[in-house]
């Protein structure tokens, strides 16, 4: 039993507990950051509350992940088919509240909007493959080994690599044993979209992003897919996080919950447009910080290389814009941001680019020099399938037996801006 | 410019490989990306399903959504699988060439592992992936003994001799190079 050495009060969760070492490494700097970081970054041009943090989020995550995982090992069946010992059990939900807690710990100012002034990936990097830019894990992973390591193994149970390995970290050694709860961290119903659907939906005065978080921790299980070709051939079987049968309604609400957010908050016209003046203006601010090429410093394992990023956090940016050090030669987008000036929706398309929309899209190119093409704003919001345990034993995809999850739309939405 | 660049891919690797499920067209851009030197935009990472990229899925299921891919469903005894395709039609309004290079990085994958089954690339792509992130970061102290393991603690209901005759059949057709 660990003592408790903290309540923190959440509106989405009520009490969060901490131990003594999650209280220390919540009292780090770098974690301390997350505070400074907005969970949505200038959503609040279009929804004035949404100013909540990654650090409540990240809080949530942990008390999420926690729950999720003790209704997991509650089953000795689980156990058995994540290859998990019962003496394991305790040490294993350490790592996993330790992952929650810091999977977002790298975040850039403006959260995921911060990501493209993020520098190019090192030829040396395992995940290398020319033309491609760190992302917020690879910060979040040096972080932890530069920053948080020592605080992390002073518990002698755990290694810094096992809590690396569960953010993807391809250099983590000789973890394979906690594979089986990688998706409780990154996957389909993971603790992180469990709590910022119900997070980001309570901040923005939306009820579209609410489920019922009880029935889904008491749902969710392990099952076994197994899969077969056409001609009935035998392809693979293995074990995944899934939501028992019981539970199937709760997982159409989640996954609709999930849509109507995507569709109404996160792919928002107004909203798409602010992620792209605000990477415009952090590039500008950056290189007035003589960074090169207007870009973050990649991520290091000298503390004092690596700091240089941690340095810059939402506020530091937005008092960079009010110095005006947001504006470039010809556009100005940090006084966009001050002034919420952004540039107006002149033409939109659903679905995917005929011929004829391309030579149009090249058209508006050419007529407006300055402009902003969005088509990230596709399916991320439905990436991968939930798995259903059913009662008679099969894990099945949800798509596959839910006609309200076969019928919902997919936005792939694409759209030019351009000033007035 | 209409399509991303991973979605046009997606449907040039459909275009050639007519029929192919979900899992095997995962595993075919792993392979492009990891052994044959192709552009994949995406990242894929480890799971109890094997080598997997939630990019990949969702600007599949994305193109599927959009009916630019067709993914007929078929039911064998109690199991759900698609084969997927795309018509001549969508792929002369949607799709454009891919450069010399990126074609030639595609035929050589199809050519060396398009006949395989879906759970042959299941077992083959874990041990690259697996047999990779060894190489590059030097842990040279795991031999092939321990690869092994690893790739069985992953992939429990492979035999330990199908393991070993896989590492074998990468090793001798080059995707995976010796020490």
């Amino acid at each position: 039993m660990i003592k408790i050495a903290a309540r923190i009060r959440c509106p989405i969760h009520g009490f969060i507990e901490l131990n003594e070492q999650e209280r220390e490494i919540i009292n780090q700097p770098v974690f301390q950051r997350l505070r400074r970081i907005k969970q949505l970054s200038l959503t609040d041009m279009v929804y004035p509350s949404a100013t909540h943090t990654r650090f409540e989020h990240s809080l949530g995550v942990m008390h999420m992940a926690t729950q999720m995982f003790n209704s997991i090992v509650s089953d000795e069946q689980n156990l058995e088919k994540l290859k998990i010992r019962k003496d394991d059990v305790f040490r294993f939900r350490k790592i996993i509240r330790l992952t929650a807690l810091l999977h977002d710990v790298g975040h850039a100012c403006f959260s995921h909007a911060g990501e493209d002034v993020m520098p190019f990936l090192a030829q040396d990097h395992p995940d290398y493959r020319g033309g491609r830019r760190y992302k917020h894990e690879h910060y979040s992973i040096a972080a932890i080994k530069v920053f948080f390591r020592e605080h992390i193994e002073k518990d002698d149970d755990i290694r810094v690599d096992e809590v690396c390995f569960l953010l993807g970290d391809g250099k983590a050694e000789d973890c394979e044993h906690l594979i089986g709860l990688k998706g409780l961290i990154n996957g389909s119903v993971d603790a992180d979209r469990a709590d910022y659907l119900l997070r980001d939906s309570y901040h923005l005065g939306v009820r579209y992003g609410q489920y019922d978080k009880e029935r889904f921790i008491n749902s969710i299980t392990v099952g076994l897919h197994e899969t077969r070709d056409a001609g009935g051939n035998y392809e693979d079987e293995y074990h995944a996080l899934a939501i028992k049968e019981s539970g199937l309604q709760m997982a159409e609400h989640m996954v609709m919950a999930r849509y109507s957010m995507f569709s109404s908050v996160y792919f928002h016209k107004v909203r798409r447009v602010y992620d792209h003046h605000a990477e415009k203006a952090l590039k500008e601010v950056l290189k007035s910080y003589k960074l090169e090429g207007g870009c973050f410093p990649p991520p290091s394992g000298d503390p004092k290389e690596l700091q240089k990023y941690f340095d810059f956090d939402d506020w530091k940016v937005l008092g960079a814009i009010a110095e005006g050090r947001g504006d470039g030669e010809d556009e100005e987008h940090g006084k966009v941001i001050l002034e919420r000036r952004h540039y107006k929706l002149k033409e939109t398309w659903h679905g995917n680019l005929g011929k004829g929309d391309r030579e149009k899209l090249e058209n508006l190119k050419k007529e407006h020099k300055f402009h902003i093409y969005d088509d990230s704003a596709t399916t991320t919001w439905y990436k991968d399938d939930v798995f259903i345990l059913r009662d008679t034993g099969e894990t099945v995809f949800l798509k596959d037996i839910s006609k309200m999850i076969t019928e919902i739309g997919r936005p792939t939405i694409k759209r030019f801006y351009a000033p007035d | 410019m209409g399509l991303k660049y991973n979605e046009n891919l997606i449907l040039n690797l459909i275009k050639q490989s007519p029929g192919i499920g979900k899992t095997k067209l995962m595993k075919f851009a792993f392979f492009l990306q990891e052994s044959f030197g192709g552009r994949v935009d995406s990242d894929f990472n480890i799971y109890t399903y094997g080598t997997y990229s939630d990019d990949i899925m969702g600007d599949l299921n994305s193109l599927i959504f959009n009916e630019l891919i067709c993914a007929e469903k078929y039911v064998v005894d109690k199991y759900t699988g698609y084969k997927l395709s795309v018509s001549d039609e969508v792929f002369e309004e949607y799709a454009e060439q891919l450069p010399r290079e990126e074609q030639e990085n595609i035929n050589s994958m199809i050519g060396m592992l398009g006949e395989k089954t879906a759970r042959d690339l299941e077992l083959l792509s874990t041990v690259t992936y697996i047999t990779n992130q060894f190489k590059k970061n030097n842990w040279n102290e795991r031999d092939d003994h321990n690869i092994f393991s690893v790739v069985k603690d992953i992939k429990p209901h492979f035999s330990d001799d199908e393991i070993k005759e896989a590492h074998q059949e990468l090793l001798g057709n080059g995707i995976l190079r010796q020490g």
